[in-house]
């Protein structure tokens, strides 16, 4: 039987993704950091040292697993030898819980070696679902359900962005990790307004988020789009975004700060989980405030 | 058609430069030859292109940067670490060995035992008796002829010792090789165990440095006494279980289980140790929910391990009940005095200040651990017992079992005796490390905490070893050789070069195993069959008719009835002999 913890957090909490490079801050700032999100790949491998090191971690931290490398948003059917892999490692490290990407990352033998958005079509909801199914029962807990940043459009898609991943999180009844720069990257990406995206999203089913940052670059065709790299600081509009999550949503929130290069000092990580943090309680106050009002 | 179809294109595309250069040339055709439809082709033609060349060359930064943090990153990080821990391993190596062969002063009886029955296997292939490669290893007096005793011990360190002395001569500091070897074991094991339990490597170096920095460790080490044994193998069972729990790999079972099954063989109290370590083993497997075959696969590799014992066992049933007379379970105890015995071993004024009683074991002048680990020791059995079960348990567990075996099996209870309570010394060292860990997180004034706790390891240690190197030399002299046997030899050499001695007498009241000492210096100094024409003889019945004219008579300096036979004129002073404290340790006479 393999587990997780299966805790619910009573009040919204605010974390940081674990890299080998922050660790020695995280570790002198862990009375500021509620949570920590661990890339559950790097640990895959059963002779990896890093195992026990994750294992420790978890006993003193809540620890929640991410995975990158699953695909599970596909329309081919997930790997059963890293799902089992997975499973071995969530029963040796027993985190808080798990969550993978509304994306594959592999197809026709090709390791893409990035998240990438699937044909927004039924089928892939019904790839994404089955895969899902399967994942929770190797697991013994759904994942929570990342949406992911992309660049194309997907092609031979015929649903919406907000429509797909609402379908597919319905479809595998599981929970969504609302990561809202990805939601500002593909609307400004895509001529959206980041407001309605996120207004089509099921906001009911998340109970985590990620804020991360990026960088504007221009393409070839002279137009500025906005990459989610992880090596920059969190913009504002996240901060929006955040805001009108914290506002809509009614339980409690597990906000991760994702930054996967460039680190700045932890100093400036900490100050970052603090505005996220007053960005929530702001929220929270409008969320009280709709509800008196 | 198939998503399927276009995602494995789509990966194509973000994976393969060529294929995405082939593809902007000619996206129908080059999306047809890929058996799509013409409609699934039209809509992959119509995706924008610099979007795409965006998103593939995202893809190959990250798998670039994936491959290189898992590299690059990871081993620079690694090697680091190693290099500390083989500094470690390295200065612990230094330390340890240095003037092995003058201190401790002299070598003690049952280190000139092991040193001898090394010697008999390296050079004859048979122990002291004659018996070809024991298991275990009949303890007599060499000096009386078919001396019937109880006494068994362990085979280990008689094989280790031999093994040196197959390649070293037979002296004081290669007899002590052995545990200065395991005790570089011990340090490297105790790494790997906190590298496990601690999840960083750091914390494997501090282990390893809290080990060699432990006074008894240190101690221990530099005397060939098989007490320090089973620190290795409980070391050894901890790696292999804990890399077990990480893996689920059943080999490692198998081995832990081999691994206690051999730690029988070490020291006595193994025979209640490893027993319970495998008691330990199977509550873990328990705990943790293992399947029937992990269980099967520790139970296989102890038993295999005791099928020489077994063996043995067929051939000398009297092992059994000689080592039951030696070392019987205390059957009717006194509970309050049982209770005091075992908690003087966790004793603060033992553990931290002045250690062990005897002083062939301790200075006296510092305990068992450094005084750093006072404060790192509580803290982290805090943290081990406020987690709940972890595997960091199994360290809590061990520290308090340490002195089990002397509390129930020893009806003269021993009030600290370091030496029979040496298990203490690895898990304490590894719940030190859960105190380091519980300070380097606890902030800033943790941080600087744990900085003067270790900044203090070394200089009490410094401190330590210049006592032990110096003063305390002297003040352990008459433990380790009351007589100073390797004197009372060059004495009698430089006796029978004047005038022959047709017999040597030793008394039998010089002490516990005079007769070992003296053929030990004997074979060093290369005077050997000087031990064939060595005998005992009683103070207390003497019959100077059995004595042949111009034999030599050793005794102890301060046997006042000697005087009496030197006055009435039957023998004569030819040498006095003197200890390192320039006291008066034996005499010896000659008949007239």
């Amino acid at each position: 039987m393999h587990s997780v913890k299966h805790p619910t957090p009573s009040h919204d909490r605010v974390g940081l993704g674990w890299r080998p490079e922050l660790a020695a801050g995280i570790f002198a700032h862990l009375e500021r950091i509620d949570v920590l999100e661990v890339i559950a790949d790097d640990y895959l491998d059963p002779r990896s040292h890093g195992r026990a090191a994750l294992r420790t971690l978890a006993a003193q931290v809540p620890v929640v697993l991410h995975g990158v490398g699953l695909g599970l948003a596909s329309a081919a059917a997930v790997d059963q030898h890293r799902l089992d892999a997975l499973a071995t490692l969530v029963d040796h490290v027993r985190p808080e819980s798990w969550s993978e990407h509304l994306a594959f990352v592999r197809a026709g033998g090709v390791e893409i070696g990035h998240l990438t958005a699937p044909p927004r079509t039924a089928a892939t909801v019904d790839g994404a679902a089955r895969n899902i199914a399967r994942a929770r029962n190797a697991v013994g807990a759904a994942p929570h359900m990342e949406n992911i940043a992309t660049l194309l459009d997907p092609p031979a898609s015929t649903l919406s962005e907000a429509e797909w991943v609402t379908a597919a999180i319905a479809a595998a009844d599981c929970p969504l990790l609302l990561d809202v720069h990805n939601v500002f990257a593909n609307a400004v990406n895509h001529g959206l307004r980041p407001g309605d995206l996120l207004a089509g999203l099921p906001l009911e089913r998340v109970t985590t988020v990620h804020m991360a940052g990026g960088e504007w670059v221009t393409g070839p065709d002279g137009r500025a789009r906005l990459i989610d790299d992880h090596l920059h600081d969190v913009p504002d509009e996240a901060h929006l975004l955040l805001e009108e999550v914290a506002r809509r949503v009614d339980g409690p929130l597990t906000v991760i700060l994702e930054r996967d290069g460039a680190f700045p000092s932890i100093d400036t990580l900490v100050a970052e989980l603090t505005r996220i943090r007053e960005t929530l309680q702001r929220g929270r106050r409008h969320r009280r405030a709709d509800g008196s009002a | 058609m198939s998503a399927e179809g276009i995602e494995a294109f789509l990966a194509r595309l973000l994976a393969d430069r060529e294929a995405l250069r082939r593809f902007e040339q000619d996206r129908m055709g080059e999306a047809a030859r890929a058996g799509l439809t013409t409609d699934e082709c039209a809509q992959l033609a119509a995706m924008d292109l610099a979007n795409l060349k965006l998103a593939a060359s995202s893809a190959a930064r990250k798998r670039q940067a994936t491959t290189e943090s898992a590299t690059n990153k990871d081993t620079r990080a690694r090697l680091v670490a190693l290099a500390a821990l083989a500094g470690v391993l390295v200065l612990a190596g230094v330390l340890y060995s240095r003037g092995l062969g003058r201190a401790p002063i002299y070598l003690g009886w049952d280190e000139s035992r092991t040193a001898l029955q090394g010697y008999a296997l390296a050079t004859t292939g048979r122990d002291m008796s004659g018996t070809p490669t024991p298991l275990f290893f009949h303890i007599t007096d060499p000096l009386v002829v078919n001396n019937s005793t109880s006494t068994w011990w362990q085979p280990t360190l008689f094989y280790l010792t031999a093994a040196v002395l197959l390649v070293a001569p037979l002296a004081e500091w290669s007899v002590r090789i052995p545990n200065i070897v395991l005790a570089l074991v011990n340090i490297l094991l105790v790494a790997l165990v906190a590298r496990r339990l601690f999840g960083n490597r750091w914390y494997g170096v501090a282990a390893a440095v809290l080990l060699t920095l432990t006074p008894a460790h240190f101690f221990f080490a530099r005397l060939a006494q098989d007490y320090f044994l089973s620190q290795t193998y409980a070391l050894l069972w901890l790696v292999l279980l804990l890399a077990f729990l990480d893996t689920g790999a059943r080999w490692l079972l198998v081995l832990a289980g081999a691994t206690l099954g051999i730690g029988i063989y070490t020291h006595i109290s193994s025979w209640i140790i490893m027993p319970f370590y495998c008691v330990v083993t199977t509550a873990v497997l328990l705990l943790t929910r293992k399947t029937l075959s992990t269980f099967v696969a520790f139970a296989v590799g102890f038993a295999i391990a005791l099928v020489p014992l077994a063996a043995f066992l067929w051939g000398y049933p009297a092992l059994l009940s000689d080592m039951f007379l030696n070392y019987k379970p205390v059957t009717s105890p006194n509970l309050a005095e049982r209770i005091t015995l075992y908690w003087d071993y966790f004793n603060p004024s033992f553990l931290f200040f002045s250690g062990g009683a005897d002083p062939m074991w301790a200075t006296r002048r510092v305990g068992v651990f450094l005084l750093a680990i006072a404060i790192l020791l509580p803290m982290g059995i805090y943290s081990v017992l406020r987690r709940g079960w972890s595997p960091q348990l199994l360290l809590l567990v061990g520290f308090l079992f340490a002195p089990v075996p002397i509390v129930i099996a020893l009806p003269e209870a021993p009030q600290y005796a370091t030496a029979r309570d040496l298990l203490v010394i690895p898990f304490g060292v590894l719940l030190s490390v859960a105190g380091v860990q519980r300070l380097a997180t606890a902030g800033r004034g943790g941080r600087i905490a744990l900085a003067v706790l270790l900044i203090s390891l070394p200089i009490q240690f410094r401190a330590f070893t210049t006592d032990y190197f110096g003063d305390y030399q002297r003040r352990s002299s008459f433990r380790h050789d009351s007589a100073n046997m390797g004197g009372v030899v060059d004495a009698v050499l430089s006796s029978v070069e004047t005038a022959s001695a047709p017999v040597i007498f030793l008394s039998d009241e010089l002490g516990t195993g005079k007769s070992v000492q003296w053929q030990f210096h004997l074979v060093t100094r290369g005077r050997p069959e000087l031990w064939e024409r060595t005998k005992y003889f009683t103070i207390a019945s003497f019959d100077r008719s059995a004595i042949p004219p111009g034999s030599l008579l050793v005794t102890a300096a301060n046997d006042t009835r000697v005087a009496g036979l030197i006055a009435s004129g039957q023998l004569v002073v030819v040498r006095e002999v003197r200890d390192v404290t320039d006291t008066p340790s034996a005499l010896i006479l000659r008949r007239k």
